[in-house]
């Protein structure tokens, strides 16, 4: 468990908690946006709050997720050696 | 309701870029400049309004020139439906969103080492990321006044600091001007530029569609960015006046070192007011990139109303505030590496080239 080392059942508190957050909020949401008929609302919105809910679950279970500014570096290291090549020539 | 009928008025404008600018100089940024620049930080400092102003100027008129569009729409406009997507989801998820957990990071993180040592990071995460989304919720106008209110404070605390901290200063730490030349000097103001002046391509998001008289709003945005700007000139000369430029670049949170040192009989632990000011600025700025971050995915995926999506983005930023920076050695690589060359491109070589590109399709009729 990431979240406090040493308290066993800290995870599983987490998870409810979670729970609970997600269908609170699928409950105050989902049927504004059904009764206004926004359909293509409510897949974004699914889709980030699955995401959300997969990566803090996982997040919680102490699994290593993938880092998106090491995405960044991986792109910009060749330009930032290009540019430091020009100025400390 | 539409988020496009709010109209800041320009004192709201310009309390927002100050709080904006001001927000990472106050602390974060010493430290970096000082690295690269050592006692001739200061000379650094002084020239950041002279390079942020034509940038601020370039997007104006590029904003003016695409009335009633955000950024994003600029991009579909400029580089067609397709390349434009691309290009708008790279800037809303890894510009805007990937800045907001960092941010979050930040100060948890300073919250942590200086105050809260047996706190869990995640407790701290917790409450700036509800403070970040309730903020939202409010909309913009409401963290647009609650700026207009701390501008004030922030800047008057601030001055009072420095001003109490002049007995402290030793003028030989400024001494050799200009020892390696003019190259350490570019360093520091290429990463200067990229914490203070290309993010305020994010203004864009709100500036000429949410506000009244585009023309005059600019100078507020102008008189913003230099308000800011002069603050951060302020505390970067009094960071390596009193403590030289070695421990400043040595520690990462050197104004607040500096205003430790501030002893004046009753008057002590100011350092206290600079945690407020930068707490404060820094969320303001937080509360921008996420406020961009959800403004770009919903117009991305054609969503009118972006409240809709705060709640469940907020969890998924409340995640990532303790995945994207795993120590602080990475703050430092992400920093230099990572987050200079990506506002770059989007700051500084994507606004002229769309300039240039609009310019050239309004002269041959096709806009």
């Amino acid at each position: 468990m990431i979240f406090v080392k040493g308290k066993k059942n800290m995870g599983i508190m987490l998870i409810i908690l979670l729970g609970v957050f997600t269908i609170v909020l699928c409950m105050v949401e989902v049927p504004k946006m059904l009764s206004a008929k926004e359909y293509k609302e409510m897949i974004v919105f699914f889709i980030i709050l699955s995401f959300g809910v997969i990566t803090a679950v996982l997040k919680i279970l102490g699994v290593q997720l993938p880092n998106p500014q090491g995405v960044v570096i991986f792109v910009n290291q060749p330009i930032v050696d290009i540019i430091k090549g020009v100025l400390e020539k | 309701m539409d988020a496009n009928k709010i109209k800041l008025s320009d004192h709201q404008v310009f309390a927002l870029a100050a709080n904006f600018t001001m927000g990472t100089s106050i602390i974060a940024v010493t430290a970096t400049i000082a690295d690269y620049a050592k006692q001739d930080a200061w000379l650094v400092a002084l020239i950041a309004p002279f390079i942020g102003l034509p940038f601020i100027w370039i997007y104006h008129s590029l904003m003016k020139l695409h009335p009633g569009k955000t950024l994003i729409e600029v991009y579909y406009a400029v580089f067609g439906k397709f390349i434009g997507w691309i290009l708008a989801f790279l800037f809303s998820v890894f510009v805007c969103f990937v800045s907001t957990p960092s941010v979050t990071f930040y100060i948890g993180n300073f919250v942590q080492t200086q105050y809260m040592t047996e706190t869990p990071l995640y407790a701290l995460f917790f409450i700036f990321v509800i403070c970040l989304m309730v903020a939202l919720l409010y909309g913009l106008e409401a963290v647009a006044r609650s700026a207009e209110i701390s501008v004030v404070i922030v800047s008057g605390l601030i001055i009072f600091a420095m001003l109490m901290n002049l007995p402290n200063i030793h003028p030989k730490n400024l001494m050799p001007v200009l020892e390696e030349g003019f190259t350490p000097i570019i360093k520091a103001s290429i990463q200067l530029a990229s914490v203070l002046t290309w993010p305020c391509i994010l203004f864009t998001m709100f500036y000429p569609i949410n506000t009244d008289n585009t023309n005059k709003t600019r100078n507020s945005l102008f008189f913003g960015y230099t308000w800011g700007t002069i603050i951060n000139l302020i505390i970067v000369t009094m960071s390596v006046l009193v403590l030289g430029s070695t421990i400043a670049s040595n520690s990462q949170y050197s104004t607040y070192l500096m205003a430790k040192e501030i002893s004046l009989g009753v008057i002590n632990r100011v350092e206290a007011i600079i945690s407020f000011s930068w707490i404060v600025t820094e969320t303001v700025r937080n509360i921008l990139y996420f406020y961009a971050a959800a403004v770009g995915i919903s117009r991305l995926f054609g969503i009118s109303d972006y409240k809709k999506i705060i709640l469940p983005l907020g969890l998924v930023c409340l995640v990532y505030a303790g995945v994207n920076y795993p120590d602080s050695y990475y703050v430092g690589k992400y920093d230099t590496i990572g987050w200079t060359t990506e506002i770059g491109v989007y700051g500084f070589v994507l606004p002229i080239l769309m300039l240039i590109i609009t310019k050239i399709k309004i002269k041959i009729g096709r806009l």
